[in-house]
């Protein structure tokens, strides 16, 4: 009974945890004429699936998403990793200072620098592009990438630095040669977590992106219609599309997942 | 050699991610604030207006609206999360057959996309084909049917169970690494001196958690304020803009209205509202530690 309680919570919580996700799975393989009449889960059809990967633009809005994300990843770890080599190789002045101000940067409401943002790019021509959305996210998705880095490199000893200036490495070589080897585990760490957040990101890809074709894949699904005449059985379809690579991140990156979020978040 | 180490030589390291966060935060932050003093709307670039914006705001009920809903939609929703998160966080602290299975399960909602969230409780809630009005209308008839996202207050409640859903698991990961962070002897030391359950909980567990806590709980506040993603998917601010919330708000200002000034009034009070929220934290957290300083 003692240790029977904690366990009926876990598995509890569990299941509210999944049954939504389940149902909308169970949901886009059902046939349309059979949702109409309120029977989810009445018979087996991909047809949902083929509709939406076919007649409609949400392919390419998986595509954007997906070169998006990758993109402010790698900008995001080259970026944040020669900062924190700087950030703990060097004695920066107010260092404490700017690594608060990075905290606060992923935290603050995006809108009190959307609207500039949106005037700016509509001025420069740059609203449906990959740019737009790159650097914010990337701006966004650094402090993130600094934090981790930087308590990652603070426990690697300094006499390997050392070691490899008196074998005349310059700082840069010493960072990739020496350095990058050992935190390569933690980029992977960090990598996985801002491509979550950079794929899942909605309202500044919603105000900087006004064609169809530009969208990424959280802005195609909210705006999806469906092509149907009960558009649920596409939407539903469509959700799980963007959802799957998220589960399969979950599963197979969890730990790492976990490590970044709590080692940014905690440290 | 020693000189060679110090800011100016690390400048050319930080100078990318300063640059690319300058041009996209610090400069966007300061110029919203800098549009909030002038009267540019779609199709006119503007000039300064002193503090007409912020007169408008302070004597629009729509905004007021907007902040009440969203102060009361913040704080609902985190002191359920917070709560419910340190509940199953502490379930999850004993091994069990399955804990994996668990964790990773309880990952998912965090882990998707917000607008996935929003349109997975969209469909449940869907007053025709909706799971819940499906099973209301099966064992009770047609007329069980509730409006979940088009009544008030009914759609309070869903949108709380829909963020509740999507975030709790944001606390119970944190608040897991947490607990799994204590010294496993201090426990043994509090068993051994006789303490209970539930004193060692109240006494042990939660002081030492603290900071920790009030951490997470800061963080899914200061998120909870900026909330746009799933009351764009799942109410669009409606029924009658019951849900509109403050990042929305400024959303409309700035697209359906077109008044890019005053849009950026809201922009700057809801940027004023994180600071001050920021600001809350830290004052907390120094008592909370000057205070265990005292006790300790």
């Amino acid at each position: 009974m003692k240790r029977g309680f904690p366990i009926a919570v876990a598995w509890l919580a569990a299941v509210f945890a999944v049954a939504p996700i389940l149902w909308v799975l169970i949901t886009s393989v059902t046939p349309a004429e059979k949702l109409v009449q309120g029977r989810v889960g009445a018979g087996f059809s991909l047809a949902s699936y083929i509709r939406v990967l076919s007649h409609t633009e949400f392919p390419l809005c998986i595509i954007n998403s997906a070169l998006v994300a990758l993109l402010t990843t790698l900008f995001t770890l080259a970026l944040g990793l020669i900062a924190a080599y700087a950030l703990t190789r060097f004695r920066v002045v107010a260092k404490p200072l700017i690594l608060a101000l990075l905290l606060a940067i992923p935290l603050f409401p995006q809108i009190s620098i959307l609207i500039y943002l949106y005037l700016a790019a509509s001025r420069l021509g740059l609203i449906n592009t990959y740019a737009a959305l790159i650097v914010p996210y990337t701006a966004l998705a650094l402090p993130l990438a600094i934090w981790y880095l930087v308590a990652v490199l603070d426990d690697i000893p300094r006499d390997l630095d050392n070691a490899a200036r008196l074998d005349g490495c310059a700082p840069l070589r010493t960072l990739t040669s020496v350095l990058m080897p050992l935190v390569l585990p933690s980029m992977v760490a960090v990598g996985l977590l801002v491509f979550l957040l950079s794929w899942n990101e909605f309202i500044i890809a919603l105000v900087l992106t006004t064609d169809a074709k530009a969208r990424t894949a959280p802005v195609g699904l909210a705006m999806f219609q469906g092509t149907h005449y009960i558009p649920w059985a596409d939407i539903t379809a469509a959700a799980v599309v963007v959802l799957l690579p998220v589960v399969l991140l979950a599963f197979f990156g969890q730990r790492m997942l976990v490590a970044g979020l709590t080692r940014g978040a905690l440290k | 050699m020693r000189e060679r180490m110090g800011t100016a030589a690390a400048l050319p390291y930080l100078a990318p991610a300063l640059v690319v966060v300058g041009l996209v935060v610090l400069l966007p932050l300061v110029a919203t604030v800098g549009l909030s003093f002038t009267d540019a709307a779609r199709g006119s670039a503007g000039h300064f207006a002193g503090l007409a914006q912020y007169a408008k705001l302070a004597g629009d009920a729509g905004f007021w609206r907007a902040l009440v809903f969203t102060t009361l939609f913040a704080v609902g929703t985190v002191a359920v999360e917070v709560a419910l998160g340190l509940a199953v966080a502490g379930a999850l602290v004993p091994a069990f057959r399955g804990r994996g299975w668990v964790r990773v399960l309880l990952l998912l909602p965090w882990a998707l996309p917000t607008v996935v969230a929003g349109r997975i409780w969209e469909w449940l809630f869907h007053y025709q084909y909706g799971v819940f009005n499906l099973l209301l209308a099966g064992a009770f008839g047609e007329g069980a049917r509730v409006d979940w996202l088009g009544s008030i207050p009914t759609v309070y409640f869903s949108l709380g169970i829909a963020d509740i859903w999507k975030t709790t698991p944001y606390v119970i990961i944190l608040a897991l690494a947490a607990l799994l962070t204590l010294d496993a002897e201090v426990m043994a030391a509090a068993r051994l001196d006789g303490a209970r359950g539930g004193f060692i909980v109240r006494k042990v567990v939660l002081p030492l958690i603290a900071p920790a806590l009030l951490i997470v709980a800061a963080f899914r506040l200061v998120d909870a304020f900026r909330v746009f993603d799933l009351i764009y998917v799942l109410t669009g601010g409606g029924p009658g803009g019951s849900t509109v919330s403050v990042s929305l708000y400024a959303y409309q200002q700035l697209f359906a209205v077109g008044d890019f000034a005053y849009a950026a009034a809201v922009a700057t009070a809801s940027f004023a509202i994180f600071l001050l929220l920021a600001l809350a934290y830290v004052v907390v957290y120094q008592r909370s530690r000057a205070f265990r300083g005292g006790v300790l």
